[in-house]
């Protein structure tokens, strides 16, 4: 039958590309001498200090990232999870990121921990740079892992959305925390260390301490677990905190009783929040500045009214449009977007968002679209928007 | 038979369900303790219309599902669906039955047989339940196809190749193919990217206004119940505790934890500052739940009385039914 043959125009099917047994031999010897170049570099002993310090390009932030391309060398082809991208977090203020899944969140994230899967997963490109409570900054790309193992965990934790995955089932909450207590801290003992693991449990809103101290992570709430992860998050006195998707898991009631606590941890701390989620809700609660991911890379970015009261990228006023809520008169249709992200594997050449977008001209597809800004704080990268900020004119857009 | 109990503008009526799980308690040996995951709960469901089911994880949205479609055995209660009780009918009819009443999953990757492709997953009870003539039986198929939004070049092609929007339009097609008349969507929507949730959303109502679908959606998702739903039933540990039109509900919550619960849904809008009700503590157990009202370790307004006796459903406005003792009992 003739449908059956018609594959070209698979509209949002993941075109994998199929390779012949030569071809992936081919690509996994590639990888593997990249994957070895990386790697030596990263192993390195008794790096010289000079070689990963830096300077803020402004002193008041706390994490700078430049130009970031993290990539993943499978045995199917490179996977360009973080591809170009660039965004600041200023002490004392919270930077929600808003994506489709599989947009790079994470693996933003985990490259500012050093954390990124390996050894298939390197950062090839740009850089990241940190503040640290020393004083110094540092350039984490550079950064040797016996040096970064210092700073992850006393200057940044990370919480994550399944914090079973992150306790150990097999011991009881006690031991785990005063074993961080115990890595960070020099002069602690075993009796302070428990002191201050109680200390902790205490701060995030734990009614019996003592009784969750001495359980297995199994016996709490998904609530509880997360409050513990909190808790230990807290003990070394992170100036940032990441949190990737930290109440996904949780209900609407425990989600508010956990991000009330984090707002009130980052007044306590004074520190700053990376906050990951695709809750458009509570990045508009939460943050002070948005960053939109699509497919690797930033489309948009802004304070959080610039975002939600003038979003200026197509795919951002879609998501915006795609919320049931109180905009939507009754009976009338949910916005949505249509189509899906392009497959990672072979990102086009072009705007990103251009096999979805309603807005889409012929420029789009002949290249990717620079950063336009709205104002110091406001990006967008869409051809729709001249230079100076204006969208450009009907005719305008028609000729192109 | 004795299903004069009809009333022909409600596909289903539930009564006093109740499913109990047993759990031996394994210092006792014989004595049996249970979760009580749903307890006593009746409600009712106008044709085509969408009644959402709503609460917390764990009390008992699904098991409220499942023990509907008797994929679990009823522990007490009745279930009519259709004017036929199905306490009542036999294996064999039951069987002939099982069509007309569908379920959707939450998670579009692992309730799909990784083996089969699209078509046949699709068809596959089709052909069992003879749904149409075999001569009919592809173009029917690419017709449902159609309808989900899934393009005729897919029938071949396995579920690893999709993506999870693209899955739940599958399962969606599989459970419509069978022609139903009431379809259960287990949170159908929480494992999609929110640009992906529309498209699903609006295919669900599509199709509802085209075939006058029946649903039960179950979901946590306030925004998306409120938008798709016409009446609404708030569940906690096991218990309907306020339940009714879904305006009602949504512009004058009566039961405390409905207000709280719908304060804290966070809003899409950064002016918008709310007024949280933020509750203290864990939901409790559902093995040893709390004597009298279930939600009382967490209410802000509890008395005495709520220790002692079960508040029970009462109708406080036309279509809105609120359990709690803030209210006359009476
Ligand atoms: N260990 C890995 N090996 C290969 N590819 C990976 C690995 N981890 C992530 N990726 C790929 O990198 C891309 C970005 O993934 P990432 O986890 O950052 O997404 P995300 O934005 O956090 O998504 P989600 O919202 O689902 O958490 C995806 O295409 C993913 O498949
Ligand atoms: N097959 C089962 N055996 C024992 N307990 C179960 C089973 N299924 C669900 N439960 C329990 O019943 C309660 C209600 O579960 P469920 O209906 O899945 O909740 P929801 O769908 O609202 O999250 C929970 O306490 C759960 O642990
Ligand atoms: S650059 Fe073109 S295709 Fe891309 S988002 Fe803007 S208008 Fe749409
Ligand atoms: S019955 Fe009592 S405890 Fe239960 S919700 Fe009403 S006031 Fe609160
Ligand atoms: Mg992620
Ligand atoms: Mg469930």
């Amino acid at each position: 039958m003739s449908f059956l043959n018609n594959d070209k125009n698979a509209e949002g099917v993941d075109s994998s590309v199929y390779l012949t047994l030569r071809e992936e031999r081919r690509i996994s010897r590639e990888n593997a001498k990249i994957i070895k170049k990386y790697e030596r570099e990263k192993n390195r002993k008794k790096v010289d200090e000079k070689e990963y310090l830096t300077e803020m390009r402004d002193p008041s932030n706390v994490v700078e990232i430049e130009n970031l391309h993290t990539y993943f060398y499978t045995d199917v082809g490179v996977v360009k999870s973080v591809n170009g991208v660039s965004f600041d977090i200023p002490q004392g203020k919270i930077v929600g990121v808003v994506g489709e899944s599989g947009c790079g969140k994470s693996v933003t994230s985990l490259s500012i921990m050093q954390l990124v899967p390996g050894p298939t997963g390197q950062i090839v490109e740009g850089s990241i740079r940190y503040k640290a409570s020393d004083g110094k900054c540092y350039e984490i790309t550079k950064m040797p892992r016996d040096r970064m193992l210092k700073i992850r965990g006393k200057d940044i934790a990370m919480i994550f959305q399944e914090p079973m995955t992150s306790l150990n089932p097999v011991f009881k909450i006690g031991y785990q925390m005063d074993e961080v207590v115990l890595l960070h801290e020099e002069e602690s003992t075993p009796e302070s260390a428990k002191k201050k693991s109680i200390e902790m449990l205490k701060q995030v809103g734990i009614a019996d301490p003592e009784k969750v101290y001495a359980s297995y992570p199994h016996e709490l709430s998904g609530g509880m677990r997360q409050r513990v992860m909190i808790a230990m998050a807290l003990i070394c006195n992170p100036r940032l905190i990441i949190a990737d998707e930290p109440t996904t898991a949780l209900d609407v009631t425990i989600q508010a009783q956990i991000l009330e606590l984090l707002r009130e941890i980052k007044e306590k701390i004074n520190g700053s929040i990376m906050l990951i989620t695709h809750d458009l809700g509570v990045i508009a609660e939460m943050a002070d500045i948005v960053v939109v991911m699509y497919a690797g890379r930033i489309i948009e970015q802004g304070t959080v009214k610039e975002i939600f009261h003038s979003p200026k990228h197509p795919y951002t006023i879609g998501l915006m449009k795609s919320r049931p809520g109180r905009h939507i008169k009754e009976g009338e249709k949910l916005y949505s977007i249509k189509g899906q992200v392009p497959n990672p594997i072979n990102m086009p050449d072009y705007c990103y968002f251009y096999n979805r977008c309603d807005k889409a001209m012929r420029v789009c597809s002949q290249g990717y679209p620079d950063l336009i800004k709205f104002s110091p704080t406001h990006y967008a990268a869409c051809y729709l928007y001249n230079e100076d900020g204006s969208e450009k004119s009907a005719e305008e857009k028609e000729r192109r | 038979m004795k299903d004069n109990i009809k009333n022909d503008d409600y596909i289903l009526i539930v009564k006093n369900l109740k499913k109990y799980y047993p759990i031996s308690k394994f210092a006792l040996g014989k004595s049996k303790a249970y979760v009580k995951a749903v307890d006593d709960v009746s409600f009712s469901i106008k044709r085509g219309t969408t009644m959402g089911l709503v609460g917390e994880s764990g009390c008992g949205k699904t098991t409220v599902g499942r023990t509907i479609l008797r994929l679990h055995e009823v522990t007490d209660g009745q279930v009519i669906f259709d004017g036929k009780d199905l306490s009542q009918v036999s294996p064999r009819e039951l069987r002939k039955m099982r069509p007309q009443m569908q379920m959707i999953f939450q998670d579009p990757y692992s309730s799909l047989s990784p083996r089969m492709p699209v078509g046949e997953i699709i068809g596959e009870a089709v052909k069992q339940h003879k749904i149409v003539p075999k001569e009919q039986y592809r173009s029917y198929i690419l017709k449902v196809m159609r309808d989900c939004g899934l393009q005729p070049q897919y029938y071949y092609r396995y579920p690893h190749e999709f993506s999870g929007g693209q899955r739940q339009r599958i399962s969606i097609a599989r459970a419509v193919a069978l022609n139903p008349k009431f379809i259960i969507c287990d949170e159908p929507l929480s494992a999609l990217d929110v640009s992906i949730q529309a498209q699903i959303i609006n295919l669900m109502k599509d199709l509802q206004e085209r075939y006058g679908y029946t649903y039960l959606f179950i979901s946590h998702d306030l925004s998306v119940v409120e938008y798709i739903s016409d009446s609404i039933g708030v569940m906690y540990l096991g218990s309907m505790i306020e339940i009714g039109d879904k305006k009602r509900i949504f512009s004058n919550p009566m039961h405390p934890y409905t207000k709280a619960l719908l304060s804290a849904v966070p809003v899409s809008d950064p002016d918008v500052k709310m007024n949280r009700i933020i509750l203290k503590g864990d939901i409790p157990s559902p093995v040893n739940p709390p004597s009298g009202c279930k939600f009382r370790t967490r209410c802000p307004y509890a008395m005495p009385i709520c220790a002692e006796k079960a508040p029970v459903l009462k109708e406080y406005e036309e279509d809105h039914r609120v359990a709690c003792h803030l209210y006359s009992q009476e």
